[in-house]
């Protein structure tokens, strides 16, 4: 492969001084960053975005009114350098609109994208050109290859586009294969190959030019769930080899949650929410998020502080538990963990030890509520309500 | 009366025209009748200065290949028979005039095509333009190619380059059109220019249907090309023409046969190469 700089070629206009602290900061500067992005789909676009904007108007009245759809409403996020960020919603929910701007494949009716730091608003055609051939690969839904090619030249096709020398591209390119475990089938044409073939081969087609960011719109939801798990496996083990920045959609909350670092839940164009798997799960701000997230374990997801009582409270309102004898767990472990202890050791509680102090102590009822989903009672002093004393003493 | 005279008025009009361009342009249309007719006797020495035999097995290996076993076999007997009726030489300038013709009418069709493909006005406009060309009797062509380009080869091969100009200009815009917006959208994603996305992207992805334009204009051309006997063009068409006038009614059927022989040829190994092209394609 080509030996590229890691950094952006930043916006020429900006002076060297400026370029070198962006060089020397791109740690901290998020890989991808969209502030307040909004598409409408149609010739008023302009002035259905004030409205829609000023007056809140609805879907429906924006399409009756002034005959444009909305795709993006007002989305802003950010994407750490080497995570994965999952972007998920029902169909039609704007995830492909709002991909779709990263690599400027649609332009923003409002709204700023920034790719390490650089506004890409401001790139000229073929500074943006060179952007998606050297730093941004995609991989689409239906795979999208390319039928006349063989597979070899389909994975080089980003670098054939560069005028990479045929030797070198075709050396990149049974790399690529190599990485999704493809070697040898170069030769055959996509039409020979099984649907999660193609896909790895889609795969291999967007890290051929060993770009810094993916974009994967829906790579696995074409598939069969057994082949699509394989593929979620094959494609966890790459990413911690390469640590690419990845944006990753998905209409499916559990391949968010294997997945991502970061999900962003989407609904008719806006981003209800943005958080970790476990912030999702464990609290969702709505009740669409809520009914999402309904069906899914908890076990692995939430960890002991989410389920755990504060040990001060809790050591005050039981003086006679004996914390430091109780089995304990780490802050970060999971419920399932917690599960695991209380029914092999029979223990009714376990501490939970930060840095070997005790910080909470989880009890039955307490970690029963967790995995149903309930937030974590408070302890009540008032002894008026002998039944919140008794279930919190688990006795 | 006043309708009258308006169509007389509007055919002077024409006629004027007609006269006034070939006037005006005198050289440079010498010029093209020479460039036309030097392109048909290229074509013409690579069909007949080989021996026929030559000539027989390269067209039936390459039915072979695009048609098979069955379709190369009527091509050896078919190219077989026009030689044993000894109307080799004619055929060849027939095929050598359609050829030609579909040469320098794809020169101008494709591109044609593909701007028409690619853009929603020239698509407009060009429908129109090829509505017409279509629906205009062919005979028609003859005169105004004759009055410009004069007597013989350039003007029969333009009048049949015009008639065979529209399917392969809708079949290269249809096919532009067809390319799936994913594969376009790949182009774009990994960063191809818009010629690098046609070349690489929607030219490949369009062939099976911009070859089958080719089949189209193929025969429309071989019809043209044997009306354009009239007008002086050789070959079969020429010979048909005699036959009728001196009533030999045999050799005017032997020439028929030849041209029937002609047109299945060209269209099986056209209409196979979009098969094969089709089956390359289908992912
Ligand atoms: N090119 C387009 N023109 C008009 N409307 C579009 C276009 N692309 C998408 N849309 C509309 O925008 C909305 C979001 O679509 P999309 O981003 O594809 O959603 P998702 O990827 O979540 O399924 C849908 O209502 C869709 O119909
Ligand atoms: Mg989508």
């Amino acid at each position: 492969m080509t030996a590229e700089t890691k950094v952006l070629p930043l916006n020429s206009t900006k002076p060297a001084t400026l370029m070198d602290q962006h060089a020397a900061k791109s740690e901290q500067v998020p890989a991808i960053e969209c502030r307040h992005v909004w598409k409408i789909y149609g010739k008023n676009e302009q002035r259905a975005h004030q409205a829609v904007k000023t007056e809140n108007i609805s879907k429906e009245a924006c399409l009756a009114e002034y005959g444009c759809v909305i795709g993006v409403v007002d989305a802003s996020f950010s994407v750490n350098q080497g995570e994965i960020f999952c972007i998920m919603g029902l169909s039609g929910s704007g995830k492909s609109t709002l991909m779709r701007h990263v690599n400027r494949l649609i332009e923003p009716t409002d709204g700023q994208i920034l790719i390490n730091g650089t506004d890409i608003g401001t790139l000229s055609t073929p500074e943006m050109r060179a952007l998606r051939a050297k730093k941004i690969g995609m991989v689409f839904q239906n795979m999208a290859l390319l039928p006349h090619r063989n597979v070899r030249d389909n994975v080089a096709f980003g670098l054939e586009v560069r005028k990479v020398p045929k030797k070198e591209r075709h050396a990149a390119a049974e790399n690529a294969l190599a990485l999704v475990h493809l070697d040898g089938w170069g030769d055959r044409f996509p039409r020979e190959l099984s649907g999660g073939m193609q896909q790895r081969v889609g795969l291999a087609r967007a890290l051929a030019s060993d770009p810094d960011i993916l974009l994967m719109d829906e790579p696995f939801s074409a598939l069969d769930p057994l082949i699509r798990r394989q593929l979620q496996d094959q494609f966890l083990e790459l990413s911690q080899k390469l640590k690419k920045t990845t944006l990753f959609i998905t209409h499916d909350l559990d391949e968010a949650i294997r997945i991502g670092a970061h999900i962003a839940i989407m609904k008719d164009g806006v981003l209800v929410q943005i958080g970790t798997p476990e912030e999702i799960v464990t609290n969702p701000t709505d009740e669409y998020v809520a009914d999402f997230v309904a069906g899914i374990s908890r076990l692995h997801l939430v960890s002991a502080t989410t389920v755990m009582y504060p040990a001060v409270d809790f050591l005050r309102k039981f003086p006679e538990v004996a914390a430091e004898q109780l089995p304990s767990v780490g802050p970060d472990d999971d419920l399932d963990t917690l599960v695991e202890i209380m029914t092999d050791v029979e223990a009714n509680r376990v501490a939970v030890r930060a840095d070997g102090k005790i910080i909470g102590i989880v009890t039955r009822r307490s970690l029963l509520r967790g995995i149903q989903g309930k937030p974590t009672e408070k302890i009540q002093f008032d002894a008026a309500q002998p039944q919140d004393a008794q279930a919190a003493g688990g006795a | 009366m006043e309708t009258k005279k308006i169509a007389t008025g509007f055919d002077n009009l024409v006629e004027a025209f007609v006269e006034y361009i070939s006037a005006t342009f005198d050289t440079a249309f010498n010029l093209i009748s020479d460039m036309i007719e030097g392109v048909l006797h290229g074509i013409e020495q690579v069909f007949l200065l080989p021996p026929f035999y030559v000539v027989i097995i390269v067209f039936g290996l390459l039915a072979w290949r695009t048609a098979g076993k069955t379709m190369a076999a009527f091509t050896a007997a078919g190219f077989l028979l026009c030689w044993a009726m000894n109307l080799w030489d004619e055929t060849m300038v027939t095929m050598a005039l359609v050829v030609a013709s579909v040469i320098i009418t794809l020169l101008f069709a494709i591109p044609l095509g593909i701007a028409a493909g690619s853009n929603q006005r020239v698509s407009e406009v060009t429908r129109v333009l090829m509505d017409f060309l279509q629906t205009m009797p062919p005979y028609v062509y003859l005169i105004p190619a004759i009055a410009i380009l004069g007597f013989g080869a350039s003007p029969a091969i333009t009048a049949t380059a015009i008639i065979a100009f529209a399917p392969a200009v809708r079949l290269t815009s249809l096919g532009i059109r067809q390319v799936p917006r994913e594969q376009v959208e790949v182009g774009k994603a990994f960063g191809a220019t818009p010629a690098q996305s046609l070349f690489k992207i929607k030219l490949p992805s369009a062939l099976p249907s911009i070859m089958a334009g080719v089949n189209q204009s193929l025969m429309l051309a071989l019809s043209m090309a044997v009306i354009a006997g009239i007008i002086g063009a050789g070959g079969l068409g020429k010979e048909v023409y005699r036959a009728i006038r001196v009533l030999e009614v045999g050799k005017a059927f032997d020439a028929g046969i030849s041209i029937v022989i002609l047109a299945i040829i060209l269209d099986r190994i056209s209409q196979g190469a979009v098969t094969q092209l089709k089956k390359g394609a289908v992912s």
